[in-house]
């Protein structure tokens, strides 16, 4: 998580704990709080796979026109 | 005397009965650990079992087919956890970390569109559960000579759901199946020394796909085991104190 950065860390802390907090809220109007919990799950899989941008960002580097690793 | 003698039968009897859900998961671990695969989201795998045990047995009302479909559900998490791993070389644990956020999730989330926002699925009623394939003879043993404290005691011990004896055969099976097969040799192998074992001509890839299904889908049999056969239905804090976790 955060990319081993101690501001990535902090950033990610974050947007944690607003997932957190908010999930109870938005019970109250009628949204599944587990939501958060599935949300939550998908952005750290998302985060084991990120194999799976890497040639999404090589090609966007390209067209950025950089140099690409 | 025979009231100690009682009180310890029930006591094995509901050991044996609590002990089955974590035999199959831990089978299940096995299978994943041998080939090299470290599955940390076992416990997110028999959530999703157990919700998918109780599910299916409230709507089709087979408890067969629940108990397989469980497993069939949650080997489609450990796929999940499989096509992460193996295909894009994803850090184990996190991707096990994020099948355990990601299963009781999905689970809740399921029952509260099926069952009209309840997170706890109708009970199974007593006649459609598994079924507990010793009772008739040690119902009619019981009838035969009432008195007896030694046909009493072995009946709160043995007379178990069909669950128990499976998880049983389970075990044996993993055994035959790692130690005395081809195939066994081959998933030690893989998790052994993988290059070693891709350099000799084993599909390392089939086999790892293979074990990580596996545990998903024998978990999915113990979450099944506790939904369906110990307690008859599915609720959120069904594995508070049952599991390992807190």
């Amino acid at each position: 998580m955060g990319n081993n950065s101690p501001i990535g860390v902090f950033l990610c802390a974050i947007l944690f704990g607003g997932l957190q907090y908010g999930g109870t809220k938005m019970g109250t109007l009628g949204v599944p709080s587990e939501v958060v919990s599935i949300v939550i799950g998908s952005i750290i899989f998302l985060i084991a796979i990120s194999r799976l941008f890497k040639p999404i960002i090589k090609h966007v580097n390209k067209l950025k026109g950089e140099v690409v690793k | 005397m025979s009231d100690f003698v009682r009180a310890f039968a029930f006591i094995l009897g509901t050991t044996l009965m609590y002990a089955t859900p974590l035999i199959y998961t831990a089978i299940g671990g096995v299978y994943s650990e041998n080939s090299g695969v470290v599955n940390i989201g076992l416990e997110g795998m028999m959530y999703v079992g157990a919700f998918a045990g109780a599910a299916i047995a409230v709507v089709t009302g087979n408890s067969w087919i629940a108990f397989v479909g469980a497993g069939v559900v949650s080997g489609l998490f450990g796929l999940l956890h499989a096509i992460a791993c193996i295909k894009f070389n994803a850090n184990q644990t996190v991707s096990g970390i994020a099948i355990n956020f990601l299963a009781p999730g999905i689970a809740l989330f399921v029952s509260r569109r099926m069952f009209k926002g309840a997170t706890m699925t109708p009970s199974v009623p007593l006649e459609q559960k598994l079924p507990r394939p010793l009772n008739g003879m040690f119902s009619s043993l019981m009838e035969s000579n009432p008195d007896n404290l030694l046909i009493e005691s072995l009946s709160t011990i043995f007379n178990q759901y069909i669950t128990v004896y499976i998880a049983f055969a389970v075990v044996f099976g993993t055994w035959y199946l790692l130690y005395k097969t081809r195939i066994g040799l081959r998933i030690r192998a893989v998790g052994e020394h993988p290059k070693a074992a891709d350099t000799v001509g084993v599909n390392v890839y089939k086999i790892r796909y293979f074990c990580v299904s596996m545990s998903g889908f024998l978990s999915g049999l113990g979450g099944a085991a506790l939904s369906i056969a110990i307690v008859s239905n599915f609720r959120p804090g069904l594995f508070q104190g049952k599991v390992l976790s807190p």
